[in-house]
């Protein structure tokens, strides 16, 4: 090769690994392939001047070289250019503008989803029923016959103008309607809006969200139902918990019990929200009294079952420790935007 | 209830173990719900409070409420002038005061405060002459009138002494009463005491009562003209009895288990009350006497009769109530309360004590109807034991002839009673016991635990039979009973836990649950709507404001206040309130709720066989409101989240001619259909309602019945293969009169071409002096594409000038590019 082409040559080559910028590979380009004072244009210019037979070797070696140096431009752009592409100052954190806007899901509807799913996963059907419902349904058939003290454990709503429809006060009422629609066996749970007339405070709220849950079918026992709720337990406070059981009076169920886990804020030792008792009252429940079978229209010499209830709007209270129950239906945007 | 600890030892006899704190864990945990263990002083620190006693009352220079007591507090001490306003205040009383230091409720309410030396309207108080409540103390002693303060004569400690130790120390356990409700038994010491030595194992000293004694001198006749309502009623005459105050032991142990002293023989009742749980009454022989006979009726009340109670109140009464009466009228609401003058008075000499039996249901409804719950009534609905009353005359007679040693019976025992039938035994298999526990329960054991109860039970080698005790008799009725004493008794514990073995069975999906999951997610994830609850109830003034009359809405009988009696109809109205309630402090107002509402004018679906009363349709309904200032983005965004949600669904909603809802402008609504079904209606809330309900912002509702909805079939996803060849695209902008829709346009759009495979809207714009009046301009950008080959530049070409040539014929649209 021409030693003026070769000088070029090593000489540029260098010129362009050395080059670590666009910036200076542009400079280093201009210097060559510029239109007017380009190095290799102006070799390339100058062969017109050169003897004939020198004129066709040194163009074809100038052009090669030509060829050669703007890849090697090329190749070099990509990797410097690649380089200063990632290297340029970036803020992570500068947000969307304007701020997109987002939604939130009720804190009831969380917990009861994910409630659903559980229990759904376990083969319990999920129920819905009336809210507006009559007497037969929310005390006559659960056993509660007219003038019972045990209807005093729960201030009813009436309805103006029909005597025995009321709001319903627990979600206890599908037990019947479900089990008289669908027969045994059937394990059912039914989360659902219910109403108490008392006065609202901060713990008290005349409308909040239970979850009934009731399994009928032959030889139903009370191992049955301890395991289940504990299983309940587990899933909605951790394996940790341990659960008791303590008597408790409804009306429905026979035995009947009070279940308590362990409290999750204190790990059992005591404090404000457990009144220092280390335990939690969570859920109601009990082996399905033979009355209210029979008011299902189910024999209850062949089934036996369980049901349990307990409170969604005291859940969602323990899990995210909201201590104004009125919020819940406040609309409080505050409130909404949380979850 | 308050359970008082020395009165429950009297009946049984507890082991060392038995500290207070291991008593109430043992009853929480096996029997009732114990609300709090109170020992000796009570639930506050009462440093620096003394008994004191009133010497001398002056009145008060500058208030004619308050007055200065010189107050004698101890010999040490010269007597202190404190200011008091207390009602019953007099000289010889004593007193609790409190010292300058001394912690006090004010006024009985939040946190004790510290208590300082201060002048009140002028003159210097030494202290304060507390109310019971101001000192923690309205449970054991409380106040029957305004302004009362706490009178502590009864104490025999002198003055100076101090309230800790004046006030004899009772370990007290409070027992709510609401776990007492299916346990009659449970409503006195003595079968608390039964209970105790059940958990315990500790033996129960009842105390032996001795048969009735007849007496002479005194005619007194019992008829009970119902006995429906009254199966047992016994009445006897007591002679040499006198109006004094109980002796201190008694008043002691009344106001420990918070009941207060009144006189020997409205204590005694009391008394027998608390300790057996037989509410009892005493008459004024001579004031219920006619002729020197005294003959009492228990009836029905005649319609309208009337009485005046102990209360004092006059209380009209009708015939499902119960009284006693004597020949002239009623002389006690049966159960309930007594007449005001028919009671012992400081002139009685002569008593007559009942005891009865009175229905629970006719008790409950009485004492609910006349808004008269008392301690008798609280008792006697639960269902007393009938053998009570025997029991509980012959320990009042006991009581009786303690405090008055010159008193005798002086009539013949009326007792008449009609006994219930006899129970059979309840009979438990082994079978049925492992069946219902799940587990093997020895037989031997369980024998063990219900003897302990007071039952009886007889061993068999497959099976147990149990009699139950009278007492038990209400709440013990079937095997069920059984296994919960037994439960309760043995520890739950004792059963082992285990999941049950169920068939797997086919699913039951739930398209509505499914859809209304679909639908909050939707909305608040893709739409940024803000899941809301409200309550069912809606507020007249809001219901009127959207142009509802308030006489098609289902009412509550006994609404928790005036303020919302009415039961949502829509749930517009209360989405509307979140709105106003939240738009001073947000910028974006996008909520919704799913919630039933209540519909009178339709039944919801009963059950095939259902007799039970028809209940209104409460169909399920989602709506959302969406408040926000751009008037060209609100409809349009409300419209796409209600149609791409639907669309997700598989639903295709369309809107249909305008909503007759008188809450929209008329223009700016329409009713919403699916299938060619009217499921609901989106609209913007006319001024007039907004104005009414103080909304500023421009608001869009809208409603959809998802009840109507999820019976509405749904497309099936049609998939498309995708061409293999390359698209073409080409925009076209033109200005149309306003008249055309955009649906319109859209439709002539889709079906312009067999080439254009997609179109999308680019731009809708509107400018008077670039665009014209009522003239808008639209952009779109068509792709164009073959199944079969790649389309060439010319043929696109083609395409594209047939459309935009079809759009300007059809719509007269002036073509800009």
């Amino acid at each position: 090769m021409n030693t003026e082409l070769k000088d070029i040559q090593d000489r540029e080559e260098r010129a362009i690994k050395k080059a670590k910028t666009v910036k200076e590979l542009a400079e280093v380009e201009l210097s060559l392939f510029g239109r007017k004072q380009g190095l290799l244009t102006t070799v390339l210019k100058s062969l017109k001047d050169k003897p004939e037979h020198e004129r066709r070797t040194f163009g074809a070696q100038a052009n090669t070289l030509k060829t050669r140096l703007t890849q090697q431009i090329e190749e070099r752009r990509a990797i410097v250019g690649g380089l200063e592409e990632g290297s340029e100052p970036f803020d992570l954190s500068e947000p969307l503008l304007p701020i997109p806007a987002t939604g939130s899901l009720h804190p009831v509807t969380q917990i009861s989803e994910e409630l659903e799913e559980c229990f759904s996963a376990m083969g319990f059907r999920v129920l819905d029923g009336p809210e507006l419902e009559n007497d037969f349904y929310n005390f006559e058939a659960l056993n509660h016959p007219a003038d019972h003290p045990a209807r005093d454990m729960q201030d009813t709503f009436y309805i103006k103008d029909a005597p025995a429809l009321l709001m319903r006060t627990h979600t206890s009422p599908m037990q019947v309607r479900a089990l008289r629609q669908y027969g045994a066996p059937l394990a059912a749970i039914v989360p659902g809006r219910c109403f108490r007339n008392e006065a609202t405070d901060a713990r008290h709220e005349h409308t909040f969200h239970q979850l009934e849950g009731f399994l009928v079918d032959a030889d139903v026992s009370f191992a049955h139902l301890k395991g289940v709720l504990e299983a309940v337990a587990h899933q909605l406070f951790g394996e940790m918990v341990r659960m008791r059981l303590r008597p408790k009076y409804y009306p429905f169920v026979e035995p009947g019990v009070s279940g308590e886990v362990t409290c999750m804020l204190c790990e059992g030792k005591g404090c404000r929200v457990c009144k220092q008792t280390g335990f939690l009252e969570v859920f109601g429940a009990g082996l399905i009294h033979p009355n209210v079978l029979r008011a299902a229209d189910i024999n209850a010499r062949r089934w036996s079952g369980f049901a349990f209830g307990f409170g969604l709007t005291r859940l969602a209270m323990l899990k995210y420790g909201i201590t104004d129950v009125r919020l819940f239906h406040s609309g409080d945007s505050d409130f909404l935007k949380q979850f | 209830m308050l359970l008082v600890k020395d009165w429950l030892l009297e009946f049984v006899s507890l082991p060392k173990t038995a500290t207070d704190e291991e008593i109430a864990r043992r009853l929480s945990l096996s029997t009732v719900e114990v609300e709090g263990v109170r020992s000796g002083g009570g639930l506050q620190d009462w440093h620096d409070i003394v008994v004191g006693e009133i010497l001398t009352i002056e009145p008060h220079p500058n208030a004619d409420r308050l007055r200065i007591a010189h107050v004698h507090c101890g010999n040490k001490k010269k007597p202190l002038s404190i200011i008091c306003g207390g009602s019953n205040l007099a000289v010889g009383m004593k007193v609790a005061v409190a010292l300058p230091g001394a912690r006090v409720r004010w006024h009985g309410q939040g946190d004790p405060i510290l208590l300082e030396k201060t002048a009140i309207r002028g003159v210097e108080s030494d202290g304060m002459i507390c109310a019971s409540a101001e000192i923690s103390l309205a449970d054991v002693f409380p106040s029957c009138a305004e302004h009362e303060i706490l009178d502590l004569s009864a104490l025999a400690a002198p003055a100076g002494t101090s309230l800790e130790k004046a006030l004899p120390a009772h370990t007290v356990f409070e027992i709510d009463n609401k776990s007492l409700s299916h346990r009659s038994d449970l409503w006195g010491h003595r079968g608390m005491a039964r209970e105790c030595a059940a958990l315990f194992a500790a033996p129960f000293h009842d105390k032996k009562m001795p048969a009735l004694p007849g007496g002479t001198g005194r005619s007194l006749t019992v008829t009970v003209s119902d006995a429906d309502l009254c199966s047992r009623y016994i009445g006897l005459a007591v002679d040499g009895v006198s109006y004094m105050s109980s002796p201190g032991w008694m008043q002691e142990r009344l106001s420990a288990a918070g009941v207060r002293p009144i006189s020997a023989l409205v204590d005694i009742t009391n008394y027998v009350m608390l300790e057996y749980g037989q509410p009892m009454h005493a008459f004024d022989f001579d004031a219920i006497a006619e002729k020197e006979n005294a003959h009492i009726i228990v009836r029905r009340a005649q319609e309208g009769e009337s009485i005046r109670a102990l209360d004092g109140g006059e209380y009209v009464l009708s015939s499902d109530s119960l009284i006693v009466a004597n020949q002239s009228g009623p002389i006690a609401i049966a159960g309930v309360m007594g007449g005001l003058t028919s009671g012992v008075t400081e002139s009685t000499t002569t008593v007559v004590f009942e005891a009865a039996h009175f229905a629970p249901a006719s008790i409950r409804r009485t004492a609910t109807k006349l808004g008269l719950v008392s301690e008798s009534s609280r008792r006697f609905e639960k269902d007393l034991d009938p053998e009570l009353p025997r029991l509980a005359m012959a320990r009042c007679l006991q009581l009786c002839a303690k405090i008055f040693p010159q008193s005798r019976v002086s009539s013949a025992v009326r007792d008449v009673f009609r006994p219930r039938p006899q129970s059979r035994p309840i009979v438990l298999t082994r079978e049925y016991i492992e069946r219902r526990l799940g587990i093997a329960f020895p037989l031997g054991r369980m024998v063990t635990l219900l003897k302990r109860l007071g039952f009886g039970v007889r061993a068999g080698r497959q099976s147990i039979a149990v009699d139950v005790p009278s007492f038990r008799r209400k709440d013990v009725m079937l095997p069920e009973d059984i296994l919960e004493e037994i439960l309760r008794l043995a520890g739950y514990e004792t059963v082992p836990s285990a999941l049950p073995r169920v068939a797997l069975s086919v699913s039951h999906p739930d398209t509505l649950r499914a859809v209304c999951r679909d639908i909050r997610h939707h909305l608040s994830l893709r739409f940024a709507f803000h899941e809301t609850y409200t309550y069912a109830f809606s507020r007249p003034q809001t219901v009127r404001a959207v142009g509802h009359s308030v006489d098609d809405y289902v009412k509550l009988a006994n609404p928790l206040s005036e303020e919302r009696p009415l039961l949502c109809r829509s749930l517009i109205p209360n989405l509307l309130e979140v709105l106003e309630r939240n738009q001073q402090k947000e910028k974006r107002h996008a909520y919704f709720e799913i919630n039933r509402v209540f519909l009178k004018e339709s039944s919801y679906p009963s059950i095939p066989s259902d007799h039970s009363p028809v209940v209104p349709h409460q169909p399920l309904l989602w709506a959302f409101v969406f408040g926000s200032r751009d008037d060209a983005k609100r409809f349009a965004f409300c419209t796409d989240a209600m149609k791409a949600t639907l669309s997700f669904l598989g639903w295709n909603a369309q809107l249909g001619k305008v909503s007759s809802l008188s809450l929209f402008y008329p223009n700016r609504s329409a009713v919403i259909m699916v299938n060619g079904v009217g499921v609901g209606a989106i609209g913007e809330i006319a001024r007039a309602t907004r104005t009414q309900l103080g909304i500023d912002e421009p608001t869009v509702a809208c409603e959809i019945d998802l009840s109507l909805l999820a019976k509405q079939s749904r497309d099936v996803l049609r998939y498309v293969q995708p061409s293999e060849f390359p698209a073409s695209f080409r925009n076209v902008t033109f200005v149309i009169d306003e008249r055309h829709s955009y649906d319109a346009i859209a439709r002539a759009l889709a079906c312009a071409h067999p080439l254009i495979s997609v179109f999308e809207p680019r731009a809708i714009f509107r400018d008077e002096k670039k665009v014209g009046k009522n003239k808008k301009c639209l952009s779109f950008h068509i792709t164009y594409q073959a199944r079969d080959r790649t389309l060439t530049s010319e043929e696109a070409d083609r395409a594209h000038a047939s459309v935009v040539d079809a759009l300007a014929k059809k719509f007269s649209a002036a073509i800009r590019s």
